[in-house]
């Protein structure tokens, strides 16, 4: 499938089971590799851990426990994330509220936004753009 | 002792005060995530039984009710300003599009009641779509939409106007959709809104006038 994401790792962090589901296949639509989706604060730093992720999409709360501690984990090995949420991006701890937010119910063309900004931080993920790159290191 | 009797009273009433915006809070968010799960289980059961059109559409509309419930929640169910609803709702169809602009806004500061303000949302979201499908967003970016709405101060009513132009030409549908069911039935019995929806030649043009909360605008 060619899609911008064809092959990018995704993590995704949602305790119900359903919303996972439905993230599960909004992120291969967009040509993602799932990784998860785990279900709790534990099960999400063992596998940020063990496995090659790109991005991560992050619900704030996994059945009453706050996810940010994931969100720390995945700060500190530079790995970009966004966190999704019912609640207002107000409720959420100081320290997290310049993080990308996804309100839920999630919107497709939101996430996929949002994913391309997380994943091509520098500039608008184009084949335009990809293509002024390799002219530029070109010999 | 009168005045402190009274401290007592105030530091009553805030925890109180403080218990309903966190349980408002709640609710909201509790409300969200419902939705999210109406979403997935739709999105579960019309996986490849409907089509795509139908799964779309659906989907669509449970995320305009969701943004709509969204801002009456942060304003705790009061009201909510009409340039927030058309711009939460007009946003995922090129409203602040930096490269070309599609959409005019103009109106002054007017508050509508939730129950309006649910309609109204729904209203632009099928506008919008059908304007995506057949009208001014479905042509390229030739076709532009302009929305525009006064308050007369008087009367307590607001007209408001939503008229497309540039798209291809219109013809009436041949049977009544959810959006005309949504502006007979939602906005003229349900809000006591004048509506008129006319698939003019040069585009579709929605004309509301409707009660808003006196001093509006």
């Amino acid at each position: 499938m060619n899609s911008p994401f064809s092959g990018r790792r995704v993590l995704v962090v949602e305790d119900e089971m359903l919303v996972a589901w439905l993230l599960e296949d909004m992120l291969a639509d967009l040509g993602c590799a799932v990784v998860g989706p785990a279900s709790s604060v534990d099960q999400a730093l063992a596998m940020i851990d063990a496995e090659v992720i790109d991005a991560a999409v992050l619900d704030v709360n996994l059945n009453g426990q706050m996810s940010y501690p994931i969100a720390d984990a995945l700060a500190a090995r530079g790995m970009p994330f966004v966190l999704s949420t019912g609640y207002d991006r107000d409720t959420l701890l100081d320290n997290y509220r310049t993080f990308p937010v996804l309100q839920k119910p999630i919107q497709r063309s939101e996430l996929s936004d949002t994913l391309a900004k997380l994943l091509n931080p520098k500039g608008e993920l184009s084949v335009e753009s990809a293509i002024a790159a390799i002219a530029e290191t070109s010999p | 002792m009168q005045h402190f009797s009274s401290f007592v009273d105030l530091s009553k009433h805030k925890q109180e005060e403080d218990r309903l915006r966190f349980l408002l809070s709640e609710l909201n968010h509790r409300t969200q995530n419902t939705l999210a799960t109406v979403q997935a289980i739709a999105m579960q059961t019309l996986r490849g039984a409907a089509n795509k059109e139908v799964v779309d559409a659906f989907e669509g509309r449970i995320l305009a009710l969701s943004k709509a419930h969204s801002l009456l929640g942060r304003k705790h169910w009061e009201t909510a300003s009409l340039r927030d609803v058309i711009d939460q709702i007009l946003q995922p169809f090129g409203l602040n599009d930096r490269r070309v602009a599609r959409f005019s806004v103009v109106g002054g500061n007017v508050r509508i009641q939730p129950k309006a303000a649910l309609t109204l949302a729904m209203l632009f979201h099928e506008l919008a779509t059908n304007a995506a499908k057949h009208g001014a967003l479905s042509n390229g970016d030739a076709g532009k939409i302009d929305i525009a709405w006064q308050a007369d101060p008087k009367s307590d009513r607001m007209r408001l106007r939503w008229q497309e132009s540039g798209g291809p030409p219109v013809t009436p549908p041949g049977r009544k959709g959810f959006g005309s069911r949504l502006i007979e039935g939602g906005l003229a019995q349900d809000l006591g809104c004048e509506v008129r929806l006319d698939y003019e030649p040069l585009g579709v043009v929605c004309r509301i006038i409707m009660p808003v909360p006196a001093g509006a605008g």
